[in-house]
């Protein structure tokens, strides 16, 4: 009986470790589902035009799941599209949301969705400075001169790095974005900058600081 | 019993280890499967970088030999046709660099060298081409951009002989304390403190002249804080001062007094104000409205108006355009007829209440200064010969522009069209000379002009 509960117990703590094992795999393997998350912005407007024709009863949260699918399906069959359940660019167009952005807003996308990573929860004009230093750093002979440089370049932001910068950016990145891409820069040149809290880097705190906005620090 | 017992925990046990078995192998799969995967993606990772660094060694390699020549050469064509090879070699240099793995502040100084040369070998070749020939201040400090450029190779070099012994970068790259990896201190050989990297003094692209712009706009004496918030309050005059808080200062290329406000629908606006003459020099807001009950027009006077309370007058709207939910308006000065283009201001107004959301006038207070405007020296119909052909001019002003570096011209500007597209064409109108052209590009984000 005691070498039972011995194996029992064993057992157990295999049979954790089998849990374990399979979720962290399953947690990597996820990486995928945040790539997929990236059109959440657009299932958001699906979800509200669907619910403002009275297709759809859930809330608007940009989340794919049954009820979604189920309006999407019944929008789908009263205006006589190919009832499939997924929204394609018939359907987009059918609900009168505009599917893509022309190739050449990518910098604007690309600079909005890493404003959005790195500032999403910052003041506006603390994500509009982000931006700034952004579009400062193509300007500076020290990085690379291209945004998808300056923003791909290894280690230089925290939200590239561990894949934020995948997440859709909000309205508000874009707006902060397109102003800053319009000449607006609070920080007036700034190439860093840096949370004071969170910040690992000995070096960042020997730059001149030129502007605190919310809680970033931005340096010269 | 104790006979039966045994037997239902040797049954037990048998079921335990089948089980735990399964359990076993189950996990040495799945832990086969993620290596395998992650080795792959090691590997794809690792080639990438290795790409990289072999093509930075070749660029920085025949960058080195084509300057060598420049130093051997006596022909103006031949030293800028390798001059203009050399920046190319550089710029490429550079972007390899950008992309291996190094903390972000490792290499700084020998980027800014890299984009330097790139930007000061260009320069040259446009001089040369122009026919300036290169001057003995510019011949030595060639001569001394050439010795980087060798210790750079060299430091490359035993770079390359480790990683002929298999040194792997997407290892060494890895984050050891703060910012810190292996690879940082490894290729830190070709860092500042070890090379010593030479000043190239010229108008062009990434240079000192360039990033240390004077202010000129703002010769005035500087204000206290409370005269900047007293000056908002004019300029803002449907918000109460006392909602008005002071945020800190902006000690940058401008030095400014910072404020905020929020309304009554939550709204946040940040507001700069020079402590030179208290005057206003940016204002951010984000629009919450999301209708246009306005026009364009009428988005324009608002700008218009604004930039008049903010003490900036005699502009014109030179250039507006309909983004999202906005009206973004440039204005410009007109002095004796000309547009004054580098005195820029931008002004953002929402199109549901007409508020003003945004206002820049950093470019108006870096550049604006009384300026010596001269009577075009070329008739407007002599400009316009010098226009390509194909070219329908559709309005013609006259307008001082900004070129690339620092210098202003006074030109034509003919708004003309080909094709169903746009062109902006600037001829000189003291020399003839096509100065620029700017194109009207549309986008999802309304229209640009590139």
């Amino acid at each position: 009986m005691k070498k039972g509960k011995i194996f029992l117990i064993s057992f157990l703590i295999l049979a954790f470790a089998l849990v374990g094992g399979l979720s962290t795999y399953l947690m990597f393997d996820k990486n995928y589902d945040v790539v997929e998350v990236a059109s959440s912005s657009t299932n958001k407007s699906v979800q509200q035009k669907l619910k403002d024709l009275g297709y759809y009863k859930g809330n608007v949260d940009g989340i794919y799941g049954t009820l979604t699918r189920q309006a999407v399906t019944n929008f789908q069959r009263d205006y006589g599209l190919s009832v499939d359940g997924i929204v394609g660019p018939e359907t987009l167009n059918a609900l009168g949301i505009s599917s893509s952005t022309s190739q050449s807003s990518s910098d604007l996308y690309l600079l909005a969705k890493c404003v959005h990573a790195e500032a999403r929860g910052e003041p506006y004009v603390g994500q509009v400075a982000v931006a700034a230093v952004i579009l400062n750093r193509v300007e500076s002979p020290e990085f690379p001169n291209t945004i998808a440089g300056v923003i791909y370049q290894p280690w230089a932001f925290t939200a590239v790095h561990d894949g934020q910068i995948n997440l859709e950016p909000n309205d508000t990145a874009y707006q902060a974005a397109q102003d800053a891409l319009n000449g607006w820069d609070p920080t007036y040149g700034c190439l860093y900058y840096y949370n004071p809290v969170t910040a690992t880097s000995e070096w960042i705190y020997s730059r001149q600081v030129v502007i605190t906005i919310g809680k970033h620090v931005f340096a010269i | 019993m104790e006979m039966t017992e045994t037997k239902k925990s040797n049954k037990a046990l048998i079921v335990v280890t089948i089980i735990l078995s399964i359990a076993v192998v189950a996990l040495g799969i799945l832990y086969g499967i993620a290596m395998s995967s992650l080795n792959s993606y090691q590997t794809t990772l690792e080639n990438v970088y290795q790409k990289n660094f072999y093509e930075l060694v070749d660029q920085v390699n025949n960058a080195e030999t084509k300057l060598n020549k420049v130093l051997a050469s006596n022909s103006n064509t031949y030293r800028s046709k390798l001059l203009k090879e050399v920046s190319k070699n550089a710029s490429d240099a550079q972007t390899r660099l950008n992309m291996l793995p190094y903390s972000i502040n490792g290499l700084s100084d020998t980027i800014a060298f890299v984009n330097q040369v790139s930007g000061y070998t260009e320069t040259l070749a446009k001089n040369l081409d122009m026919g300036v020939s290169i001057s003995q201040k510019d011949q030595e400090t060639l001569e001394k951009v050439y010795e980087s450029v060798v210790n750079i190779k060299k430091s490359l070099n035993s770079m390359s002989k480790q990683m002929w012994e298999g040194y792997n970068i997407t290892s060494s790259s890895l984050k050891l304390d703060g910012d810190y990896n292996l690879l940082t201190s490894d290729m830190s050989a070709m860092n500042g403190e070890d090379i010593e990297y030479p000043t190239m003094i010229y108008d062009g692209p990434f240079s000192d002249s360039q990033i240390n712009k004077e202010v000129n706009g703002l010769n005035f004496s500087e204000v206290s804080m409370e005269t900047a918030k007293s000056n908002v309050g004019k300029i803002l005059t449907d918000i109460s001062i006392e909602n008005l808080s002071f945020d800190g200062e902006t000690n940058g290329h401008f030095q400014t007094y910072d404020f905020s406000y929020q309304d009554d629908s939550g709204a946040y606006t940040f507001v700069q104000v020079t402590k030179k003459g208290g005057k206003l020099l940016t204002l951010s807001s984000k629009n919450l409205y999301k209708t246009k009950k306005i026009d364009l027009k009428s988005a324009e006077n608002i700008a218009l108006d604004f930039a008049k309370k903010a003490d900036i007058s005699g502009m014109k709207v030179v250039w507006s355009d309909i983004v999202g939910d906005d009206a973004f308006i440039n204005l410009a000065p007109v002095v004796n007829n000309v547009i004054i283009y580098p005195d820029l201001v931008k002004v953002k107004v929402d199109l549901a209440k007409g508020n003003v959301l945004g206002f820049e006038a950093t470019s108006y207070y870096m550049n604006h200064t009384n300026r010596n405007i001269l009577p075009a020296r070329i008739t407007e119909n002599v400009a316009k010969s010098k226009i390509y052909s194909g070219l329908y001019v559709k309005d013609i002003r006259q307008a001082l522009i900004p070129l690339e570096y620092g210098q202003e011209v006074q030109c034509y500007e003919f708004i003309c069209s080909m094709d169903g597209n746009t062109y902006y064409v600037y001829i000189n109108s003291l020399t003839g000379v096509e100065e620029n052209i700017l194109k009207v590009v549309q986008t999802d984000n309304g229209s640009l002009l590139m």
